[in-house]
């Protein structure tokens, strides 16, 4: 194994271009290196903190976001990709008022869906969309759901359990 | 043990938080994303840092050359070991050196003559971003003479295996015997014996959140401020000192929300003083964050033991002596508590059956490998495994059903405390009542009989269980110092109550999302009849908490939990007697209950309420005769023993034949933890180890080959359990409270991760031996079971 193995990011020129989106609702405009990923622009130009980084390899879903209302991985997605379109981040998730959590959240407390916390805005943000479906959801549906976020503390049961739970609400328990 | 004072004989509270599955109170921050990592944090004028690492397991460095790197764009400084002496840049200490130790290895944090595995650091690149930092770190050119390398620590103790260290005739750092008796003669006149060898392979805690250290030194002050994740910060502070030679109350360690740690954020690691020395050189801020590729390659590991195991019985099955060789793998260096975990590991190698004779050596072995250290369990998961399989061996081989078996040699519940054969002494357990109980959750004989019919079909099914005992809660201090523990057992609280009567708790732990917070605010809210939401909890911070021994070996509630109870005892002790003199009653009339002091039974008596005892303390004005001013106590507990949780977990498989995948279809977890503070969290924490362990089990290996190249490096590599390979989880507890701490609290962290592994690698074997399978290594990875099943049928 070389270090290039064992380390991100690649020499490159720095590429400097113009970006226009919606994030969490306001319009942006900045300019960003065209290799910027979305994650590490949303972290360190944006100061969204809440979206994390946990594997370097699009394997863990720390760093989901939303993209047009569609769960991605934002450490696969360039920042200049997000130009004209709406990005979401879990700093825009909650519920009625600013101290309310969104019912995904207060499900995954009840349920002590959580520990570290540290995957939980990927699992949020994974889970919104798969949420979104007037059918309640199998527990096998939410642990296929969940496949590409990783969670090391919990188990996933509690979070497979809250979620199932909180779609069988939703849906008026119909599946 | 410091003993509070018994102020009420009624509870001081009609709320009891202590038992109670309270919501988390560390919830709402991790939810919405505002929960701040170390790598969140972002100080003005930071500076990034990439390091430059082996990328052979050993070879001797001729030359590191830096020009090219030092002009790349950003670029603001290159350093190498020859750029630090050693009062700027010392070797990183140990927590446990055994005293048997031909000393330990020196360990720069930046390699100097040789590397001695893929991943050591040699060279750090700091430039204003992290990309420039990155990039410009390609420009470093190592030249390396590569010397042989040594992966396999029974390999690594034969004649003529490469040395990892030049000034060691041997890669054996000690070979350390435990128990007393015979085993030859006991096994000559045994009816029956076993012998086994076991791999119990290296795995990888890999925590979701990655290592990070930010370094502020401070030239106006002279103080160093150390960001970083670590279950301790006090230990890292002093570890830190003496690496770099600030003096421990110059530097400041602080540890925000930690991304999950499971014993490998413990110890003081190379990346943390090369951040710190180079902070101090540039008098800038600088941020190391750890990639995951990294943290496979550098962050500790655990496990990597090979043992070999024999029982010897006699004819009804009693065990009467156990006789264990075990090659225990310690990487290339000493770190943290690396050296002794092998060793306590031994000590609970006979389980929950009384054993009279014990014949134990532990050699531990460097190798060219990054270093082992605490991983969830830390040489309890070990010992539980080696004694599960080799008594379903012994059962198998007897004849005597394995449950029968386990009976027949339990520790009984009036043994206790037993000492066991190895120098382990187990504070309470009740075997039976966790077994009964588990094998009427599961249906045991229903499972027999569902098996056989099954079986009767050519379906490949097994039923698994293992019955563990195991250690926490650090102590005592005196009987571990002995064999060259340098960490404290004891832990400490703080107890303030401020001029409005609110609660500030300073404990001397640091929670990595075992909810801390919570669990501790539970007790002291219990202690002194306050409303939970009147006591916060701080932590993690060496400003904050002074002297604290940090989270790890299950301890945090039998000892800061214990600690924070007493200072609460004392609080209200003080509180009690200021409350008597402002009603002009004797201390022993005045009656406290939920908030307020009465002169005698509520509600007739006159009253005073904790906060305007608060008020009153703070003003000192009208105090009781020699009572100092201000509410605010101190209590350290330091335990007398260990606590030893226990517990019994049952697996039922299935083998699919033609892939040889292993589907777990039911799981039982019977754990006994002694008193819950919180029985959510609890749970939790059982769901969470088993998931590790069967992750262990069946999936996870951190794998070298034979030059010493790591071959898992990413989450490909490293199959962490997913949400579906989970099975549903069936919990269940039994309550022996422990005695040596007066919350009978055992601790949970870890059980679920010892428990688990033999469970499903026996009900594993258990499916696959009447097919003339007779030994699996873990993981149980599909190609393996296939291939066994495929030679095993030949």
């Amino acid at each position: 194994m070389t270090h290039d193995t064992i380390r991100t990011g690649r020499p490159a020129a720095a590429q400097r271009s113009a970006i226009s989106y919606t994030l969490n609702g306001e319009p942006v405009s900045c300019e960003v290196d065209a290799r910027t990923l979305l994650v590490h622009h949303l972290r360190e130009e944006r100061n969204l903190t809440g979206t994390h980084i946990g594997c370097d390899t699009s394997q863990c879903g720390a760093c989901a976001v939303h993209l047009d209302g569609r769960a991605v991985k934002s450490c696969t997605v360039l920042a200049v990709q997000v130009d004209g379109r709406e990005v979401t981040t879990i700093e825009a998730v909650r519920g009625q008022g600013p101290d309310d959590l969104h019912p995904v959240q207060e499900a995954l407390q009840s349920k002590h869906g959580l520990q570290c916390g540290f995957c939980t805005p990927g699992m949020v943000m994974t889970a919104l969309e798969l949420l979104d479906t007037d059918q309640a959801l199998t527990p096998e549906q939410v642990q296929h759901g969940l496949v590409g976020n990783i969670c090391r503390c919990t188990g996933y049961q509690n979070i497979v359990d809250a979620l199932v739970e909180l779609s069988a609400s939703e849906s008026g328990g119909t599946r | 043990m410091t003993s509070g004072a018994q102020v009420a004989q009624e509870p001081a509270t009609s709320t009891e938080y202590v038992g109670v599955s309270v919501p988390r109170r560390e919830d709402f921050r991790f939810l919405t994303g505002t929960g701040t990592f170390s790598e969140d944090i972002t100080l003005s004028g930071m500076l990034y840092a990439s390091v430059v690492r082996s990328t052979l397991a050993h070879a001797d460095i001729v030359s590191i050359a830096t020009d090219a790197a030092r002009i790349q764009p950003g670029v603001v400084a290159v350093f190498t070991a020859a750029d630090f002496g050693d009062d700027e840049m010392g070797t990183i200490p140990t927590d446990w050196e055994l005293p048997i130790m031909d000393g330990i290895p020196a360990r720069y944090p930046l390699a100097r003559e040789t590397v001695k595995y893929v991943g050591e650091a040699v060279a750090v690149v700091v430039a204003e971003t992290r990309v420039q930092a990155d990039d410009a770190a390609y420009f470093v050119d190592v030249e390396y003479a590569e010397r042989p390398a040594v992966v396999d620590a029974e390999l690594a103790t034969r004649d003529g295996a490469p040395l990892v260290h030049d000034q060691y005739e041997r890669n054996t750092s000690y070979v350390w015997h435990l128990g007393t008796g015979d085993w030859d003669s006991m096994a000559a006149a045994a009816d029956h014996t076993v012998d086994v060898r076991l791999v119990n392979q290296r795995v990888h805690a890999s925590s979701l959140e990655a290592r990070v250290s930010i370094a502020d030194y401070q030239v106006g002050t002279g103080i160093l401020t150390l960001y970083l994740g670590t279950q301790n910060v006090h230990v890292v502070r002093r570890n830190l000192s003496i690496a770099i030679g600030i003096p421990e109350n110059r530097i400041r360690v602080v540890t925000p929300a930690v991304g999950g740690a499971f014993g490998s954020k413990l110890c003081l690691y190379p990346e943390d003083v090369i951040v710190s020395a180079a902070s101090r050189r540039l008098r800038r801020p600088i941020r190391w964050a750890e990639t995951r590729a990294e943290h496979f390659t550098g962050t500790s590991g655990g496990r990597d033991h090979i043992e070999q195991v024999s029982l010897a019985a006699d004819k009804e099955g009693k065990i009467q002596a156990l006789k264990v060789t075990t090659y225990a793998n310690l990487g290339a260096y000493v770190s943290g508590m690396g050296a002794g975990i092998p060793v306590v590991s031994g000590m609970v190698y006979p389980g929950v059956y009384d054993i009279p004779v014990a014949d134990v050596d532990i050699h531990g072995v460097y190798t060219n490998t990054s270093t082992t250290e605490t991983y969830r369990g830390a040489g309890r998961p070990e010992a539980a495994y080696l004694i599960e399989r080799a008594v379903d061996e012994l059962a198998a081989k007897a004849g005597i059903d394995r449950v029968e078996l386990r009976r027949r040699n339990f520790i009984q519940p009036h043994q206790f405390p037993y000492s066991n054969a190895t120098g382990m002494t187990y504070d309470s357990g009740d075997y039976e009542k966790a077994l009964d109980k588990a094998l009427e959750m599961i249906g045991w004989d229903d499972r027999v009989a569902e098996q056989a019919a099954a079986r009767a079909e050519g379906r490949i099914v097994g039923l698994g269980l293992s019955v563990y005992t195991e250690f926490c809660g650090f102590g005592d201090s005196f009987q571990l110092q002995l064999v060259g523990f340098d960490r404290a057992t004891w832990e400490q609280s703080v107890i303030t109550v401020t001029r409005t009567g609110s609660v500030i708790v300073q404990v001397g732990i640091d929670a990595a999302g075992q909810g801390h917070e919570t669990s501790i605010a539970q007790i002291v809210a219990t202690e002194l009849g306050l409303d939970i939401d009147d006591v916060e909890v701080l932590q993690g911070d060496t400003d904050v908490v002074h002297f604290g021994t940090g989270t790890f070996n299950s301890r945090s509630m039998s000892s800061a939990g214990t600690s924070a109870a007493l200072a609460a005892r004392k609080i209200l002790a003080k509180a009690t007697r200021l409350a008597a003199h402002m009603l002009d009653v004797e201390t022993d009339d005045v009656v406290y209950r939920d908030g307020v002091f009465s002169s005698g039974p509520q509600p007739e008596g006159r009253q005073v309420t904790f906060e305007e005892v608060a008020v009153e303390a703070w003003r000192g004005v009208d105090l009781p005769e020699g009572m100092e001013p201000t509410l605010k106590e101190i209590a350290v507990f330091d335990p007398p023993n260990f606590t030893s949780p226990f517990g019994v977990h049952v697996a039922a498989v299935e083998i699919d034949p033609d892939t040889g995948a292993v589907r777990i279809d039911r799981y039982v977890a019977v754990d006994d933890c002694g008193n819950q503070i919180n029985p959510q969290i609890v749970t939790g924490q059982i769901h969470g180890g088993v998931a590790q362990g069967i992750g262990q089990a069946l999936y996870e290996e951190l794998a070298w080959d034979e030059e010493g190249q790591p071959m898992s490096t990413s989450f490909m590599q490293y199959p962490v359990l997913r949400a579906h390979h989970m099975p549903r989880l069936e919990t269940g507890h039994t309550v022996t409270p422990s005695p040596v701490n007066p919350l009978g609290v055992k601790g949970v962290g870890e059980s679920g991760a010892i428990g688990s592994q033999p469970a499903v690698v026996n009900a594993v074997m258990d499916a696959v031996r009447h097919l003339g399978v007779d030994n699996l290594d873990m993981p149980l990875t599909p190609a393996k079971v296939w291939t066994a099943l495929q030679e095993a049928s030949r």
